[in-house]
């Protein structure tokens, strides 16, 4: 159809050929110009190109003056460039057709409109198609409908051409209406008249603008209203926490146990819902156990400030020697630490000492009296550990003076104490020291006096614990801890080798040895030796419960304080006493080994457990003397004043059994701390021989060379007699 | 229980040196102080704080372990402090004197 409209448009031009060069130009560059836009997307700058003229080299060429002369043109109603005899090759006849000649008319612009004739043949179609034009309403309507069909129609239009060529649409479109007026009125290119050309063929409607009133009301507007309340916003809460390991430790033991829990429960019946009395029990409970944890924690804050405070004497305890040592030969010192009181029993009398045998650092002191007329009427045990020296870390009030204690060795907590009028008690350090676990009957058990010393014996056959005590009484009795109660048996009643005496009232009174101290073999538990006022030493065997089986006769002048075994070599034994002595015998030997004389009556003496050969003692004049008979056989290796000579004495003194320091009381309650200085703890040195022996063994040796200078032969055989004089 | 703890508590006070003590609830409350008002908050807070972060450290270093006690040395005072999940123990004490 375009090469028909360019021939039309031709056929108006003067030159004909050049004017088709032209135009066959513009066809080639609008080919071209199609190709271009569609490789613009490779960036194809060709039709910046579309707008050179090509010349073709055979072009007229017209000068200036041709080009500028101005060419006048008649319009005519009758086109003279009409062809007047059109001729078209029909396929169908074999011939060429000739065709009817075509119209003067050309058509320029055609614009359909809306409106048309009523009395038009459209109009009447309309109108025979049902639609009825009285009432004014409809004709909107159809309008309406209308446009949209012509909408509908257009963007079927479209997406045709989208799809196909431009010029082939046209062509057959064309060739579809078979009409040279059609065609006529077709001079432009674009495919819009080809639409409206549409149009025309479709049923026309007949709004119109001169009948056509529009009714509207306009009703109320309802009224906008907004209703909205507003809520109690939800609970807001900033939670924010980390997550450590051990957190997750925790939850994971915590879900651990639920688990377990649950397991039980499948287990078991479940059980009833726990009753408000048991919650409020498990509640007691908890409120304890922080209370415990509290006072536990109370007490090491305690213990953290005596740390600060003694600090300098707990540097001194733990490293400090005397360096002045070296050059004393043989002799040593004792260096004063920490003492230890009790503020209620500063008018009491240190009776007894004992170190705790699983704490090193942990003993007990009695408080007691040792003088008869004393106005003090109630005593004290208490506990001390190192760590706290301002306070005692247990206090135990009694009705009667304490004046023997000692700690079970296999039970530490156990501790057993002997008083003035003759009760014995048995106490757990554990539980709060308000009642004894263990008490004798005050009526039918008790001692007839003073309880001088007690002593832990091994247990009986059935398991049972035991202690023995000696008393003032003289009985010696041996006490088993029963389930409830104790049970007491004499095993000695201590009597005088002399006839009885007579009686106010004309009774024979037998008398009776008053026990003061007692010592149990180390190696054989039947055999022990007592002390008496009287100051002879009896040894005793459990077995046998009215004989001796040995009896130091005249051993001291002044009733016995103490006997001790020594601790290596079990037949040796010292005693002390208040005739001033101390005497170190040997068993089945009568007479004394050593003896030393200090002028003031002696209190107490022990065996240091380091050593075979060192004992030491203290005395009334406030004195602590300690021997190394190893060194020196007739002095002591130390003498030292711990307390004022006038006012002060001291009555009791512990070796502790791991660490190189000493316990002394004295009579006003206080208990001193000494260490023993590097020459009083001498260690005996093995010689090359001696390699391969224990310590045990080296000073077990040690003590034996030593006795064996001073023994004498048991009986000495006079010589015989010799005449001298002529 | 609670008497014996009372008594601790004022023994350590006579002691040597001993600034204060103070005893901080579960909640982090001074309930029980021998020293003002205003320096009570301070230890109790900043304390309690503290030994929170002392114990995140021990535990996290092993979850089974669990710290006991903390003492703090500075140049004029040791703070000794027992911490409690119920409760904390402060004793502040100058060692120096």
């Amino acid at each position: 159809m375009r090469f028909r409209m360019l021939f039309l448009a031709f056929k108006q031009k003067t030159e004909t050929p050049r004017l088709l060069f032209t135009q066959m130009s513009l066809n080639l560059s609008k080919e071209k110009s199609r190709m271009s836009r569609q490789d613009m997307g490779g960036g194809d700058m060709d039709w910046m190109r579309g707008k050179i003229h090509l010349k073709p080299d055979d072009q007229l060429q017209l000068p200036e003056i041709e080009l500028q002369e101005e060419i006048a043109r008649v319009l005519m109603m009758h086109n003279t460039r009409i062809p007047d005899a059109l001729v078209e090759w029909s396929w169908r006849q074999r011939e060429f057709v000739r065709l009817p000649n075509p119209p003067h008319l050309v058509t320029l612009l055609n614009i359909p409109g809306t409106i048309l004739h009523k009395e038009s043949e459209e109009a009447r179609i309309q109108i025979s198609g049902g639609i009825i034009m009285d009432t004014q309403e409809e004709p909107i309507d159809f309008l309406v409908e209308r446009d949209e069909d012509d909408e509908e129609e257009e963007q079927g239009h479209e997406e045709e051409e989208d799809g196909q060529d431009a010029n082939q649409e046209d062509e057959e479109k064309i060739e579809d209406a078979e009409k040279p007026a059609e065609a006529q009125q077709e001079p432009e290119p674009e495919p819009e008249p080809d639409e409206e050309e549409g149009e025309v063929v479709k049923p026309k409607k007949v709004p119109n603008q001169f009948n056509f009133c529009e009714r509207a009301a306009l009703t109320y507007n309802n009224l906008m209203r907004e209703m909205s309340t507003q809520t109690v916003p939800p609970p807001r809460a900033t939670f924010n926490a980390h997550v450590f390991q051990w957190i997750i430790f925790d939850e994971y033991q915590e879900d651990y146990a639920q688990q377990q829990r649950e397991k039980e429960k499948e287990r078991k019946v479940p059980l009833p819902q726990p009753k408000k009395e048991d919650l409020k029990r498990k509640a007691q409970m908890e409120a304890m156990a922080a209370n415990i944890r509290m006072l536990q924690a109370s007490k090491t804050l305690e213990r953290m400030v005596n740390q600060n405070i003694f600090n300098e004497i707990s540097q001194d305890y733990r490293y400090w020697n005397d360096p002045s040592d070296e050059f004393k030969d043989g002799e040593g010192s004792l260096l004063p630490l920490w003492k230890f009181s009790y503020e209620k029993s500063k008018k009491h009398d240190v009776t007894d000492m004992c170190f705790n045998g699983r704490y090193n650092d942990f003993f007990a002191v009695a408080f007691g009296t040792m003088s008869f007329g004393s106005p003090v009427s109630t005593g004290n045990v208490c506990l001390f550990s190192l760590k706290n020296p301002s306070y005692p870390e247990w206090i135990c009030p009694t009705d009667s003076p304490v004046m023997c204690l000692d700690f079970n060795a296999q039970h530490p907590h156990l501790l057993v104490i002997g008083t003035m009028d003759g009760t014995v008690a048995v106490y757990n350090i554990m539980l709060p020291p308000t009642e004894p676990q263990y008490k004798s009957n005050e009526v039918t058990q008790k001692h007839g006096g003073i309880v001088w010393e007690v002593r832990w014996a091994p247990d009986t056959e059935e398991g049972n614990l035991t202690f023995y005590s000696v008393s003032i009484d003289g009985k010696i009795n041996h006490w088993v801890l029963n389930q409830n109660d104790l049970g007491v048996t004499t095993i000695m009643t201590l009597y005088l080798d002399r006839p009885p005496i007579p009686g106010p009232d004309g009774t024979m009174i037998t008398l009776k040895g008053c026990g003061t101290c007692i010592a149990f073999h180390p190696n054989d538990g039947n055999i022990f030796l007592v002390g008496t006022e009287e100051g002879t030493i009896y040894k005793c065997n459990t077995a046998y419960s009215s004989i001796y089986m040995r009896t130091y006769d005249e051993a001291h002048n002044m009733p016995v304080h103490r006997i001790v075994f020594n601790k290596y070599n079990s037949s040796i034994f010292a005693s002390c006493s208040g005739d001033w002595r101390i005497k170190i015998w040997e068993d089945e030997r009568l007479e004394p080994l050593f003896m030393f004389d200090l002028g003031v009556p002696i209190g107490d003496v022990q065996w240091a457990p380091y050593s075979s050969t060192v004992l030491a003692c203290v005395s009334n004049d406030g004195k602590v003397t300690v021997f190394d008979l190893n060194i020196n056989k007739y002095r002591p290796i130390c003498t030292q004043a711990i307390v004022s000579k006038r006012r002060n004495k001291l009555t009791r003194l512990a070796f502790n059994a791991a660490l190189p320091f000493i316990i002394v009381g004295d009579d006003k309650g206080t208990v001193h701390t000494l260490k023993l200085s590097p020459n009083l703890r001498l260690k005996i040195k093995p010689t090359k021989k001696q390699l391969q022996m224990t310590q045990y063994e080296l000073e077990a040796l040690k003590l034996e060379r030593l006795l064996s200078f001073v023994r004498e032969p048991p009986v000495l055989v006079p010589p015989p007699d010799v005449r001298i004089t002529n | 229980m609670a008497q014996e703890v009372e008594e601790t508590m004022k023994r350590i006070q006579s002691h040597k040196g001993v600034v204060g003590t103070i005893v901080v609830n579960s909640e982090g409350i001074p309930i029980k102080s021998t020293l003002d008002n205003t320096t009570t908050i301070q230890y109790a807070g900043l304390i309690s704080q503290l030994s929170d972060k002392a114990r995140s450290v021990v535990r996290d270093l092993d979850p089974t372990n669990d710290l006991t006690f903390l003492r703090i040395r500075s140049k004029k005072h040791e703070v000794m402090v027992a911490p409690d999940k119920e409760f904390i123990l402060i004793v502040v004490q100058n060692p120096v004197d």
